[in-house]
């Protein structure tokens, strides 16, 4: 593969580390929050 | 940061008549009138109408309240590689306020995670992307600081509207467009 080929993302993990490459401080955001956000629907509960 | 004690941390409940709307005050700058405004007067009639839900944030044994966040059903245009532009189901928040004495102990935070995970409860049933919200430029930096995307303007009476987008997927290539708003209501 040249350099200049266009990368194939094949999978969602290929995605995701590109992802991670451009928006590092936004992706850390997202995953803090649904990690939260798991937490939030026990801990919030009224009963 | 979840309080050691559980009986220290609040909890979510209806909005009831037995919660004192009247006495609510989120103010920390302009905008937040808007807020306290439907909050103290029409928050309640819409949730009984069935038009959206507000849950009251408050401690056990205390009707004192903490904060409030309103949701109703969403829709955002979003686009995919390989498919079409479509609009998508998503959680809207239509209004969240912390009351001014509680404001900078993350419980807005947890109202925000709390609509999160309605998002990925309701994903399991019916077509629900994530949560979106339309905000004051004086808010937008806090929804971004929580991983909110911001996708496009609107605007109402009160001036311009940044829609915002939180995506509850991990797959990375999804961009909310600005051909559809994620909801009728606003600001958050």
């Amino acid at each position: 593969m040249a350099l200049s080929d266009p990368i194939e993302l094949k999978d969602d993990e290929a995605r995701k580390f590109l992802r991670d490459l451009e928006h590092p401080v936004h992706s850390d955001k997202r995953a803090m929050m649904l990690k939260k956000a798991a937490e939030a629907a026990e801990w919030l509960k009224e009963k | 940061m979840v309080p050691a004690e559980a009986k220290d941390h609040p909890i979510l409940s209806d909005l009831t008549d037995e919660f004192d709307c009247s006495r609510f005050d989120c103010r920390e700058v302009e905008d937040d009138e808007e807020v306290n405004s439907f909050f103290r007067t029409q928050a309640a009639a819409e949730h009984d109408a069935g038009l959206n839900l507000t849950r009251v944030l408050r401690f056990r044994n205390d009707r004192r309240i903490l904060g409030f966040v309103t949701l109703s059903m969403g829709q955002v245009t979003l686009k995919r590689d390989g498919l079409n532009i479509h609009p998508v189901g998503c959680v809207h928040i239509a209004y969240l306020g912390i009351q001014r004495e509680h404001k900078h102990k993350g419980w807005g935070t947890w109202l925000l995670a709390f609509a999160i995970s309605e998002a990925v409860r309701l994903s399991s049933e019916i077509g629900c992307r994530g949560v979106g919200l339309h905000c004051r430029d004086g808010r937008r930096t806090w929804y971004e600081e929580h991983g909110f995307e911001w996708y496009g303007e609107t605007e109402d009476s009160g001036g311009r509207l940044n829609k915002m987008f939180f995506d509850i997927r991990t797959e990375p290539i999804t961009k909310p467009t600005d051909e559809e708003g994620a909801g009728p209501r606003g600001p958050a």
